[in-house]
């Protein structure tokens, strides 16, 4: 078991210790975070031979309460490799992205601190810690969003990340002490308590507020409708950060914590299609949105947001190794993409699509590496969205859940025609601004991911074995299966008609969203303005301020501090009329005294009568 | 009324009490400061008279002649302190009264 604790103490301890090394220069910062990251990579990899079914103590931290004891199979698995592979890769091609930023300590600090508390939440069977390490990937996104603080906006969006998504922490703790307090002896071990729903020893009406308060926890943390708000605004970040949070932490672990308990919580009436939906709508409306936004950070968040709603749809229409099969290749080509923008941003020194153009030109490398991974999010076939979206649909598809695959298949078109669309605004086209390639350290990264984004379904054989041992996936099926189940499927019929499409409105229109928005006020109105949740959420904030101010001033002034004027009153009151026995007169004082010294003997004799006879005195 | 032990200390009482009033009284009313210091004087006897009385009474003589005299010995430190203070202030004042020593700095 001791793997399973190495493999979250290295980060943990190695996000302490980055302080020490910065000591001894930014070198030796960097190479020391590089170590620890992909050290923590290694150790992610030397579980996969350990992986089986069930739980097991990795070491005790409070007996019988919260010991940290982990999940060993291939769900926590898959997670654990995204969050450690891809976060090396993210240090390594922060050595160059980040070089002129000042406060690199805190920078690296956070990141492997990040990605160690990724880990642990994707091991720990223990809900407490569970809570506590998905405190941390919240505390750590804030503190990184938030990263050059001096800019207003960039420190706004970190505290709006924090905010939003406690909002649904409140409902994952609402959940977790709901299901610890509804089984006798109480329990935090997620693996016991699964046990017990299975056997029907969880209360109806408390597996339903577990149920929803986790929904509730994963819709913050996954960025779903309606919370969804705060993953564009973090864009503000480094998008290095950016890519740690789409790709490999964060916004994975609420889609991973609704995979996680789905079968504990499938039997409560409505909450699979409430995950479903929930999901679907928030697809489509990101997609909607990605068509539109001129800025290519925001556009990707928003195309996040609608990959994690497919995620959320999978499970929710019983697809669970589907959606962590569409988690995988989703980490593998949306850190590709942010990476790529990254590089472009880096180079043109802008975020805004419309001011680029033509960077094909000179970017050799890093052009044909966005290309994928924008193809693969379109679901070009043989690229891994293509196999992992199918797989969704599929899954919906045998379910008999046609209305929400209408409108996933519609979200899958908008998908093709926003990824082309940012393809072409940044590449091709009119002559942009002169660029230079990144350098090796940068495009090294990218070349192994957009290699990962053509391969990395090919691990769909070990992944569905992996998870058809702890009842995760019906059954196991190889990377031919998989090929051969695809393309008898008439599902097929579906996402490559759903690509057409998508290509066919990039025929039509290569910035499809311009085109539609000018030519209807009224929508460029609705979907500028993001369908109006900031606005909502603004104005909700807003008259709680305003309320609270009122309260204040009512509470406040009128009470609280009318007690103290009143206080203070008649301490000055008291002074005065006191202040004529202070005559300084020495015969006055001398009566004091002697009158002083009467009332203590008169106390004294009180004390007497009172005790006497209780046998106090001998 | 036979003069035994304890009539003898209920009469020892009745003179501690009527010296303690006395003291009192000089001390409240006297302006003078040596006369103040008298009365501190007689309240100083009666303690002294309450003890050698207690001593007889409850058959502790040694005790209470050991202590009279510790009593005495340390009175006269506390009247040559007091007699000097009041020497000092009467030069800083220019008199002996108390009314002149009402104000906390001098």
């Amino acid at each position: 078991m001791s793997a399973y604790a190495w493999v979250v103490l290295v980060p943990l301890a190695g996000a302490a210790l980055v302080p020490l090394f910065a000591l001894a220069g930014p070198t030796a910062r960097y190479t020391f975070a590089n170590l620890v990251g992909f050290a923590t990579a290694g150790l992610a990899l030397a579980l996969v031979p350990l992986t089986s079914a069930g739980t097991g103590v990795a070491f005790r931290w409070l007996p019988g309460l919260a010991d940290f004891s982990v999940f060993r199979d291939g769900l926590s698995l898959f997670l654990v490799l995204i969050a450690g592979c891809i976060g090396a890769l993210i240090v390594l091609y922060s050595v160059k992205y980040m070089e002129r930023e000042r406060d690199l300590t805190r920078y690296y600090s956070l990141l492997i601190l990040f990605i160690g508390a990724m880990v642990g939440l994707a091991l720990t069977s223990n809900l407490l810690i569970l809570y506590v390490f998905w405190e941390v990937v919240g505390l750590c996104s804030y503190a990184l969003i938030g990263f050059f603080y001096e800019d207003p906006k960039a420190a706004r969006a970190g505290l709006k990340a924090f905010l939003v998504t406690r909002v649904g922490d409140v409902g994952l703790l609402v959940g977790i002490l709901t299901l610890y307090f509804s089984v006798e002896p109480h329990t935090f071990d997620l693996g016991r308590l699964m046990e017990l729903a299975a056997q029907g020893g969880i209360p109806p009406v408390a597996l339903a507020t577990a149920a929803f308060g986790f929904l509730f926890g994963a819709v913050g943390k996954s960025a779903q409708f309606p919370l969804h708000v705060w993953l564009p605004d973090a864009m503000e970040a480094p998008t290095t950060i950016s890519a740690l949070i789409h790709a490999a932490t964060m916004v994975n672990a609420g889609v991973y914590l609704v995979a996680r308990t789905s079968p504990m919580f499938a039997g409560v009436p409505g909450w699979l299609a409430a995950v479903a939906w929930v999901g679907v709508v928030t697809a489509f409306l990101s997609a909607t949105l990605a068509l539109v936004e001129p800025d290519l950070k925001r556009l990707l968040a928003y195309s996040t947001i609608s990959q994690l709603g497919y995620m959320l749809f999978s499970i929710g229409v019983g697809g669970v190794l589907a959606s962590q099969f569409h988690l995988l290749s989703h980490a593998v080509f949306k850190a590709l993409l942010f990476l790529c923008a990254g590089a472009v941003i880096h180079e043109a020194g802008t975020r805004n699509m419309y001011e680029m153009g033509g960077l094909g030109r000179h970017m050799r490398v890093t052009a044909p590496c966005f290309l994928v991974g924008a193809l693969a999010l379109s679901g070009v076939p043989v690229l891994n969205g293509f196999w992992s979206k199918d797989l969704v649909l599929s899954a919906a598809w045998h379910q008999g859940q046609y209305w929400p695959l209408a409108v996933a298949v519609l979200t899958a078109v908008l998908t093709a025609a926003y990824s082309l669309r940012a393809y072409y605004l940044v590449f091709c086209g009119r002559k942009g601004p002169e660029v230079h390639e990144a350098p090796a350290v940068m495009t090294g990264p990218l070349v192994v991911l957009a290699v990962g984004a053509v391969l990395s379904w090919l691990l769909v054989g070990p992944q569905s074995r992996l998870l058809e041992m702890v009842g995760y996936a019906p059954h196991a099926i190889s990377a031919l299966e998989l090929i051969r189940e695809t393309g008898t499927s008439p599902v097929l019929a579906l996402s490559l008609g759903a690509l057409a499409l998508g290509l066919g409105i990039y025929a039509w229109a290569r910035d499809p969203g311009a085109r539609v928005t000018g030519a209807s006020p009224a929508l460029a109105l609705v979907l500028g303005r993001a369908y109006g949740f900031d606005g909502l959420y603004l104005w909700v904030v807003r008259g709680v301020v305003r309320a609270g101010r009122a309260l204040l001033r009512g509470l406040e002034g009128a009470v609280l501090d009318a007690a103290n004027y009143a206080v203070s009153a008649l301490t000055v009151a008291g002074g005065r009329a006191g202040r004529r026995v202070q005559t300084g007169d020495l015969n006055r004082n001398l009566v004091g005294v002697a009158l002083g010294l009467v009332l203590m003997l008169a106390c004294l004799f009180g004390i007497f009568l009172a005790f006497r006879g209780r046998g106090i005195w001998s | 009324m036979t003069w035994d032990m304890a009539t003898l200390w209920r009469s020892d009482l009745a003179a501690v009490v009527i010296m303690v009033g006395l003291g009192l009284f000089c001390v409240a009313t006297q302006r003078n400061l040596i006369k103040v210091l008298i009365g501190i004087e007689v309240l100083a006897r009666a303690v002294t008279l309450c003890l050698v009385s207690a001593g007889l009474n409850l058959d502790k003589q040694g005790v209470a002649s050991a202590l009279t005299i510790v009593c005495i010995t340390l009175d006269a430190a506390v009247v040559a302190v007091a007699l000097a203070l009041v020497v000092n202030a009467a030069r800083h004042y220019g008199g002996i009264s108390a009314r002149r020593l009402t104000r906390l700095k001098g």
